[in-house]
């Protein structure tokens, strides 16, 4: 099933390029799942991409600039002729530079009619930046329109920061029981949603009562712009000093 | 103020569809603001994108493949007609899978010249990957221009490297005062700008003189290309080994 994936063209989410085109009104702007044009407008063009040159050196190619998983393919004909892609071969590259034929180039089945769409799951996910169509035989011309479907994208962003510190000689060198220091920490620009946070000390200068070590560093009220640091320790243990440096992570 | 803010057409830094083009040469590539023909060609088309078919199913959206920060839309009517869309709707999706409709898909107030720019603020940011304008009153034709504002985006590149190490009883074992141990690190590949790096322990063995324990670690000499780990002790501290990770991130 395609619910739940994004539909590649429809959202907007990829260059297109076509090896030709029929003439300008016959281009990639016309190739998306069930593309109509205006029956009374004679200068709108065709509903569907179609090739200039007729050969088996025809495509149209989608780009990411971030990978993608790809799921399936779906095709469909030219909606205002008779003319549609009965084969093809799927090719793509992840890295862009090597370029792999889905089942070694061996033929897909296509469409048989104008307007019906004819989904085809790849065998397994393809990790893919770029993947195109390239028509291997076809009813009167190569035309078509087409969509591809991919798993939604997740961006990350990170943020380090260094040398989140308690002070020399701060509250947790007198006492006993729990304590804690608390340094707030701002963040060097505001993510767009919530991070996690990792925290890890760099520098422990602390005493060992009854030679066992107790000490801890914790993030606090976390927002997208900072977050409380607390530094702590327990029993009758003394800390002289703790220093720690954070790793923030937002994923949206 | 649309001031620092991204302009996302006149920027390249989005793809454009259309539901429909009049024409080869009234499509989305005349869509920015202002866009402006050569008066006296009679072939380079419209002064705006024009629709084909002319209901309140058109479209245009603009997509984006990392999560942009929307803070303003700007309409315009058509240069060269008195073609110019009166109101429409906002539509956008973060995920791609699902979309949602800006004010419910209450209608914005549009344009009423030719040239007039009019800037919509959204009442909050909306943040998104894709983000559609839907016309739905008009004067004459579907014919626009338009430019999305958004914040400018902080791309960010992490490396991760494990086990940054001493040695074996190291000369921080011996000796008295401050001392340390550095171990020049590589990046696995050269960062674009200055990275921040975070360094943690993650073997620690040591002699906790007079049961004070006194270990530190820091980068120093930080590059696009590598860094110095310096490992360090202090007073009459004895360490036998140490062990970090560090996770370099850069910002642009």
């Amino acid at each position: 099933s395609t619910q739940g994936l994004v539909q590649l063209l429809a959202n907007a989410q990829c260059h297109l390029r076509t090896s030709t085109n029929y003439n300008g009104v016959h281009t990639q702007f016309n190739s998306a799942l069930n593309y109509k044009n205006n029956g009374t407008n004679t200068i709108d063009g065709s509903e569907a991409w179609c090739s200039s040159i007729v050969d088996t050196n025809q495509y149209i190619v989608a780009g990411c600039e971030v990978p993608r998983t790809f799921m399936c393919v779906a095709l469909q004909g030219r909606g205002d002729a008779d003319q549609w892609v009965t084969s093809y071969k799927i090719r793509y590259s992840l890295d862009n530079v090597s370029w792999f034929e889905y089942r070694n180039g061996a033929a897909v089945t296509g469409v048989t009619d104008r307007n019906t769409v004819v989904n085809h799951f790849f065998d397994t996910p393809i990790r893919a930046r770029s993947i195109a169509i390239h028509p291997l035989t076809w009813n009167g011309h190569i035309s078509l329109r087409c969509e591809f479907y991919t798993q939604p994208v997740q961006s990350s962003v990170t943020q380090v920061g260094a040398d989140i510190y308690t002070g020399d000689n701060c509250a947790l060198n007198t006492g006993s029981g729990k304590r804690e220091v608390v340094v707030p920490v701002k963040f060097q620009f505001e993510f767009a949603t919530l991070p996690k946070v990792a925290l890890n000390f760099d520098q422990i200068d602390c005493t060992d009562a009854t030679n066992q070590t107790r000490i801890g560093v914790q993030p606090r009220n976390i927002t997208t712009k900072g977050f409380d640091c607390v530094f702590y320790t327990w029993n009758e243990n003394k800390v002289y000093s703790l220093r720690a440096d954070y790793i923030a992570t937002a994923l949206e």
